[in-house]
């Protein structure tokens, strides 16, 4: 008996409970949030939610729901269940105890959702405090902020009890709920663009470099990448919602649209972004082809998108699955671009290192994002601002182009080092052809001048062995020594005796003595400094310049005074030849003599000034020692 | 002259050896005891047949004519040394001296000179060429001023424009040169004197009393 009674009476105690309560104020679940300072307050613990299939209305929920219906989200801070068809409600009691009426602002962090509707339910009546979302237009939101921001009225010692309903179907419904006086608010909003300037500008500088260096260097990569910046930075405004509503509020399918298709876009420009800073082709990588395939597949995703969304509005459930099927492909793609660094790492690709350092923190974040989206509870995806996707984005974008101009570093110093290889072949080569031209040369000089001046010689004694007089054989003699003395001549033109043994200074000395003796020009000759500053090889070619320029003066100038002067300065030789002769005009003298002297001086690294007129002629030549010793 | 001269002619030209060797066979106080056409059968034939005198080209096969020399020296430095050469360089006379020859002649001399030669320096004396007489200057009385600094004829003049404070321009103008040409002989000149500045110059000019 005592047991029955008791039981009546819990029953009489629990009706008049509920009638009492929904009476006065109608709240399904018992717990109040008191305001009794500034900052922000810990609505997690007072909030609690309810899902639906169906879209309810908030009078339903008010009122016909009762506690067992609404399930609390704390311990946790936020709400995720992945992409779904379900409507979510929140509901929360808040009491101002503050003491004057204040405005408090209640944020969802989560700009993607389409529709959110938030009610207010107070001794004054039930209201709708206001709608915001993706599928509204913007300039309808009752804080025109990127976020999803309600601000609720409450007057000193009100209590009200607030529901929101979200509708995010086809969508990843996640949102973080958060209770703020303005002052905290205020101050977290300008935190927050600080942040999205500083990231933009970051971007954009990017973007304008890679531009420039694109159209100024014809590098297909620097294109690619600043459209692949852009796509990024607009592909992280899409996350942070601070896209096409800002400029066209009263459209917001346009944001929607692009919130499917800007991170497909964005993974097929990286798609190529990767495939030519890493420089990977069929022939240097496997990967290559199944990379191929998911960006083709991902460009293909593109309009089947537009298709879903156009033909099938309402096939809520369609759209929810190109999400997943999305965001798998997202995963394997970002997974293969991991492997093809690694690839090329493992190929000792040096600017690999520095796309391996972007990708695996880009990868971090995308498979917490895809975990989200697949339903799963990432905790930092939802709480951290900004998240690890949208850390990654940024870090992904800077490294990658630190990377570019590392490579093009890399690519300018290859092609130097190349171009330096060719000019030294081409170096030897001419060096090899000038060994062999003057091998020969020396060959013949040393035939002529041993084998026919020998047989000359032989010819005069046997003239003068002959039974005759004297005065017969003298003209043949006289002939016979002329000759000789242009044998000797020709060789020693062609290669002087034993070159490579004698000082420059002292065979042109000779020379020169020399030709004052036989000649009809007085030669004078000056050599100072002298020290063998270039190598044989070298100094033959100057003994060749100097050949050449004395020829002239012999054959063409009718000069009777020469001054030739070798000077060795510090680090350079100077040749001066003059003469007093009729001069020439460089244009009018015919012939290979100058043009043999200017390569032979292009081939030195020198240089050579002709100064002449008709009282004669000085020809200066620079010649340096560098690079030839 | 009771003992003929005995000569061994070192030469790989045969044409010229033969030719040499007929010429000395008619002079009776010589006698060509062998002809060699490089340089080890030089050396072999010397020590088997002690010769006087040893006519040597510069170059032969296997060993030439200079090393062969330094090499009959050392074992046998009383046998006379004449280098027959088609070469007249300088250079090598001095290198034919330092090798220890007692005779240098060119292979185109008269018969009347190869012979007096050979005779002098079977007799114990030495005969080389003449060096070259040095290039005449034409300015004879500056003659030690030129080759002390070694300055050319040109240097010379400008320097005489210098002293009267002729600019550079003017130079050119005077003795028909390019501004630059002027420039390089001056700067040849400070340089030859060791000089690096314009008032150095003009001291240099006065002290000389140029």
């Amino acid at each position: 008996m005592k047991l029955i009674k008791l039981f009546i009476q819990s029953l009489l105690l629990a009706a008049s409970f509920i009638i009492s309560n929904s009476l006065v104020q109608a709240q399904p679940v018992k717990d109040t949030l008191f305001i009794n300072n500034s900052g922000e307050y810990q609505i997690n613990r007072h909030i609690f939610y309810y899902k639906t299939t169906f879209n309810k209305t908030p009078g339903y929920v008010f009122d016909s729901l009762t506690a067992n219906d609404f399930a609390a989200i704390y311990p946790k801070k936020y709400l995720t269940a992945g992409t779904t068809d379900n409507y979510y409600w929140l509901l929360f009691t808040v009491k101002n105890n503050l003491p004057d009426d204040a405005t408090f602002y209640f944020e969802l962090n989560n700009p993607g959702i389409n529709i959110a509707k938030v009610y207010k339910k107070s001794v004054n009546g039930f209201q709708l405090v206001g709608e915001a979302g993706d599928h509204l237009p913007f300039g309808t939101r009752p804080l025109r902020y990127y976020d999803l921001v309600f601000p609720l009225q409450l007057d000193a010692g009100e209590t009200a009890t607030i529901i929101a309903s979200l509708d995010n179907t086809g969508d990843n419904v996640d949102c973080l709920p958060q209770l703020y006086d303005a002052n905290t608010f205020n101050e977290k909003a300008e935190r927050y663009y600080i942040v999205i300037g500083a990231i933009t500008g970051i971007m954009l500088t990017a973007f304008i470099l890679n531009l420039f260096l694109g159209i100024t260097l014809r590098d297909r990569l620097h294109l690619l990448y600043a459209l692949y910046v852009i796509s990024m930075l607009f592909e992280m405004y899409i996350l942070q919602g601070i896209d096409l509503q800002y400029i066209y509020p009263s459209h917001p399918a346009l944001s929607d649209i692009f919130k499917y298709l800007s991170p497909a876009i964005s993974l097929t420009l990286m798609a190529y972004v990767m495939q030519i800073f890493l420089n990977q082709t069929r022939n240097n990588s496997r990967l290559k082809i199944i990379v191929d395939l998911v960006k083709y597949f991902i460009i293909v995703l593109i309009p089947a998108f537009l298709v879903i969304y156009f033909y099938f509005p309402d096939a809520r459930i369609i759209r929810g699955l190109y999400q997943q099927v999305f965001a798998i492909t997202l995963a394997l793609q970002l997974l293969l671009f991991l492997l093809s660094a690694l690839e090329k790492v493992g190929q000792h690709y040096k600017p690999a290192y520095f796309y391996l350092a972007a990708i695996i923190y880009l990868w971090f974040g995308a498979i917490q994002y895809v975990i989200t989206i697949m339903g799963g509870d990432t905790k930092e995806m939802i709480e951290k601002q900004p998240n690890d996707l949208q850390i990654g984005i940024i870090t992904e974008t800077i490294i990658v182009f630190l990377g570019i101009i590392y490579r093009y570093n890399l690519f300018k110093k290859e092609n130097q080092s190349l171009l330096i290889t060719i000019k030294n072949d081409k170096i030897k080569f001419t060096e090899q052809i000038i060994s062999t031209q003057e091998a020969e040369r020396k060959r013949i000089a040393e035939d002529l001048h041993d084998e026919l001046g020998s047989n000359l010689a032989a010819i005069k004694l046997s003239v003068q062995k002959l039974p005759v007089d004297k005065n017969t054989y003298a003209p043949i003699i006289n002939m016979l020594d002329e000759t000789s003395t242009d044998v000797r001549n020709i060789s020693h033109n062609l290669m002087p005796p034993e070159f490579s043994k004698t000082k420059l200074d002292e065979l042109l000395n000779y020379y020169y003595r020399q030709l004052t003796n036989e000649g009809n020009i007085n030669f004078e000759f000056h050599c100072i400094g002298y020290q063998q500053q270039f190598n044989k090889n070298n100094e033959l070619m100057i003994y060749r310049i100097i050949m050449e320029i004395t020829n002239n003066i012999i054959k063409h100038s009718g000069a009777t005074e020469s001054t030739i002067q070798l000077l060795f300065n510090k680090n350079h030789l100077e040749i001066i030849a003059e003469d007093d002769g009729k001069g020439f005009k460089e244009e009018e003298s015919k012939g290979m003599g100058l043009k043999s002297i200017r390569s032979r001086i292009e081939y030195l690294d020198g240089n050579i000034i002709i100064d002449s007129n008709n009282s004669g002629t000085t020809i200066i030549i620079y010649l340096p020692y560098k690079n030839k010793l | 002259m009771n003992t003929p001269i005995t000569i061994i002619i070192a030469d790989d030209h045969s044409l010229f050896a033969e030719g040499l060797s007929t010429l000395l066979k008619d002079e009776k106080d010589m006698n060509v005891l062998a002809i060699v056409s490089n340089g080890r059968a030089l050396i072999d034939a010397v020590r088997n047949q002690q010769p006087h005198l040893v006519l040597l080209d510069i170059n032969m096969p296997l060993l030439n004519g200079l090393d062969a020399m330094k090499r009959i020296k050392q074992e046998y430095p009383k046998v006379k040394i004449l280098m027959l050469s088609t070469y007249g360089e300088e250079h090598l006379i001095e290198a034919a001296k330092s090798n220890g020859a007692n005779g240098y002649l060119l292979k185109n001399t008269n018969k009347e000179e190869l012979l007096q030669v050979i005779r002098l320096i079977a007799a114990g004396q030495s005969s080389f060429p003449y060096r070259l007489s040095p290039v005449i200057n034409s300015f004879e009385k500056d003659d030690n001023f030129l080759k002390k600094f070694n300055f050319s004829r040109r240097e010379f003049q400008l320097l005489g424009f210098i002293k009267q404070g002729f600019t550079n321009a003017q130079i050119a103008e005077a003795v028909h040169l390019s501004i630059y040409t002027v420039e390089t002989h001056r700067k040849n000149i400070m340089h030859k004197l060791n000089l690096n500045s314009p008032t150095a110059l003009m001291k240099f000019i006065l002290e000389n009393g140029l």
